[in-house]
């Protein structure tokens, strides 16, 4: 077979696969070499589905001894299938980076033979591009669950980031679709975050050693193929955050690609679902909540008419109204309509001038919303505070829920 | 009566107009480049010389007094190459000369926010093309990427592909101005229009389909999207239909 058919069944099979970042990697060229890490990332393309496009997203192969019922791949599945050798991975990999197609290579795999087996080629290709061809751009290799710990730490220390996927979110759900058990992939993860602490520790003492996954570790959940809340999704991820250091979590909104009836029959994927749980992963990231004030028992679910930040302050509205002049940005950060940026930019501008009305727009706060928890030069935005929850509520609703297929950006403040 | 300043259309030409007029009480009636100029009925025209060694002490002066980030929002802010931009750099230098380097952070100031905002179109657009740059193979192994941005990128772009690239032979050309770079593996130069630029275009291979990884590149384009989720509305957000001419996988 030849490669291009190759990248065609190889290339299509990694797309359910969301994670693109090529970000948190800072590295020169090689000597004689191509590529460069630039640590905030670069997009090179927008796919048809307005997914970005960074890395050259493929499989090795897509062989695979396992069953996994969400799968595409899954052994009892009747579909052609392929396998790279690690030259053409390679040459891919340099002759689309030439040409600034990408910013690297995001190798994942079906379990060809054995996890070991499978994991020592995903560990020979980026060896190979950083020794051989003296490619310094990022590269993100997915560890095999089952692989031994010796293969993943030398994957490690040739690649930019490793992630393992959960996809299912509780063992039972695992159980239930899948012939993995939790440790398969519990431990690897808890093996590359030591792994990039004490390299951390390492590197501290001795600058010249080798750097192990300079991009951290990220992984991926499949969302609404299982019956797990909200509210378990985003307890598990803020663990994630917090025990493993992971750096990022996606969230990926289930596609049926079989008809097994372990599954539910979804004529459209969760999308609007997946799109709040972003955002209530980015209230966690860079806003400072914790996964308790996003979400509780009682109320297990994002609402999917407003923004779990809307939400929030929906249901905290004895915290506000608060001032625009002196409020810590902490608080700033809290208030639905003001983002990170016009956070930042309103403790700028405010040491300058009292902030007006006119002021807070040109700074690009949504008033419409901000407006029913702010006090601006001492007076409440709106004549007569205490408005009922149903009219401050209806200027939170975003207009997703007009059209649920429509993506809105990722996160409007 | 307020004047009528006509430079050459240079960097430091701007900067030799801008010092001049600064030291003015009035405001000018306009700064224009001698690409742009036209008589003014009411306004005398005084034409600026350039002098790089009085440019280079006012940058020097700026980024002492005002700091690294006025003197990055001006640089920016002159590659917007927008009409207009430097009666607006005019504004807010002499606001911050007034005002003093703090006046930088009075970020709704008429005389603040269009300048800013113009560095940060220029900023916006210049890492867009670091994504969306595309270079194909052209004669002897060259590597030349064609571009029409809105605002002059090229010089900000241009050490960024210099680190990625440093042993290859690249060039870029902004088709829209006629200005290039080319890098040997050593050095970097200037390609002004004229007929190594022609011989440059006319050099690229016309037939589609040549470069069997251009070809790999737009089917794997095509197949990486998942039907379920198309939206063009947000590809085109990202990615406006402006740049597409040059993009090989929409080309
Ligand atoms: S192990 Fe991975 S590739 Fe194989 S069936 Fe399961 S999810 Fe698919």
């Amino acid at each position: 077979m030849d490669i291009e058919k190759k990248l065609q069944i190889l290339g299509a099979a990694a797309k359910y696969d969301v994670s693109c970042s090529s970000s948190g990697s800072r590295r020169p060229a090689p000597k004689g070499g191509s590529g460069n890490g630039v640590a905030a990332g670069i997009c090179h393309s927008w796919a048809d589905d307005g997914r970005c496009i960074s890395l050259l997203k493929t499989l090795f192969t897509n062989v695979c001894i396992h069953d996994c019922a969400y799968c595409v791949n899954r052994r009892s599945n009747d579909i052609p299938r392929a396998a790279f050798t690690v030259d053409e991975i390679c040459e891919l990999t340099m002759e689309f980076y030439r040409r600034n197609y990408i910013e690297g290579l995001f190798l994942s795999s079906g379990v060809m033979r054995n996890a070991d087996y499978t994991m020592e080629r995903l560990m020979l290709v980026a060896k190979k591009l950083r020794d051989e061809h003296r490619f310094g751009g990022y590269i993100h290799l997915k560890a095999i669950p089952g692989a031994s710990r010796e293969l993943i730490r030398q994957a490690g220390l040739h690649a930019d980031r490793i992630s393992v996927n959960i996809e299912l979110p509780t063992e039972r759900s695992l159980l239930l679709l899948t012939d993995k058990k939790k440790e398969d992939i519990m431990l690897p993860m808890g093996e590359i975050s030591s792994a990039i602490v004490e390299n951390r520790d390492e590197r501290k003492h001795l600058r010249s050693a080798p750097r192990f996954a300079p991009a951290g570790q990220s992984t991926q959940l499949i969302v609404g193929a299982t019956p797990e809340n909200d509210h378990q999704i985003v307890r598990l991820s803020e663990g994630l955050y917090t025990n493993y250091g992971l750096k990022r979590v996606y969230y990926s909104a289930f596609v049926p690609v079989s008809n097994d009836n372990r599954l539910p029959a979804l004529a459209t994927p969760p999308l609007l679902r997946e799109h709040r749980l972003y955002q209530a992963d980015w209230l966690m990231r860079y806003y400072g909540f914790a996964a308790g004030e996003i979400l509780d028992d009682r109320s297990p679910f994002l609402d999917e008419e407003m923004d779990p930040k809307s939400a929030w302050a929906l249901r905290n509205m004895h915290l506000f109204p608060i001032d625009i002049q002196t409020a810590p940005y902490e608080s700033l950060l809290r208030v639905p309509g003001i983002g990170v940026k016009s956070a930042q930019r309103i403790v700028i501008a405010r040491r300058q001038t009292r902030l007006s009305y006119d002021d807070l727009k040109k700074i690009g706060v949504v008033m419409k919303r901000a407006k029913h928890f702010l006090t601006v030069g001492g007076r409440m935005l709106l004549p007569g505070s205490g408005r009922p929850l149903r009219l401050i509520r209806r200027d939170l609703v975003t207009r997703a829920m007009l059209d649920p297929s429509r993506q809105l950006s990722l996160f409007p403040a | 009566m307020s004047v009528q300043y006509a430079y050459d259309g240079s960097f430091p030409g701007v900067l030799c107009a801008l010092c001049a007029s600064l030291g003015e009480k009035e405001r000018p009636f306009g700064i224009v480049s001698e690409r742009e100029f036209q008589p003014a009925l009411l306004a005398p025209t005084v034409p600026v010389t350039t002098d790089d060694d009085r440019a280079g002490r006012f940058m020097e002066r700026i980024t002492t007094v005002m700091g690294r980030h006025v003197r990055r929002t001006l640089v920016r802010a002159f590659l917007s190459d927008l009409p207009g931009r430097e009666l607006r750099l005019y504004d807010y230098l002499a606001f911050l000369r007034d005002r003093g380097p703090r006046g930088d952070a009075c970020l709704t100031h008429p005389s603040v926010a269009p300048v800013r905002d113009l560095a940060r179109q220029v900023t916006v657009e210049a890492h867009r093309l670091t994504g969306l740059a595309r270079f194909a193979r052209v004669d002897e192994g060259l590597l030349l990427a064609l571009m029409e941005p809105r605002h002059l990128i090229l010089p900000l772009i241009a050490p960024h592909f210099i680190r990625r690239f440093p042993a290859e032979r690249w060039a870029m050309i902004d088709v829209g101005r006629g200005v290039g770079l080319y890098w040997d593996t050593k050095e970097p130069h200037e390609i002004e229009s004229g007929p190594e630029t022609t011989r440059l275009l006319n050099s690229i291979p016309v037939e589609e389909g040549q470069d069997i990884y251009e070809k790999m590149w737009r089917r794997y384009f095509k197949d990486i999207a998942i039907p379920e989720r198309r939206n063009p509305r947000c590809q085109r957000r990202f990615m406006p239909v402006r740049y597409w001419k040059y993009l090989t996988e929409k080309r």
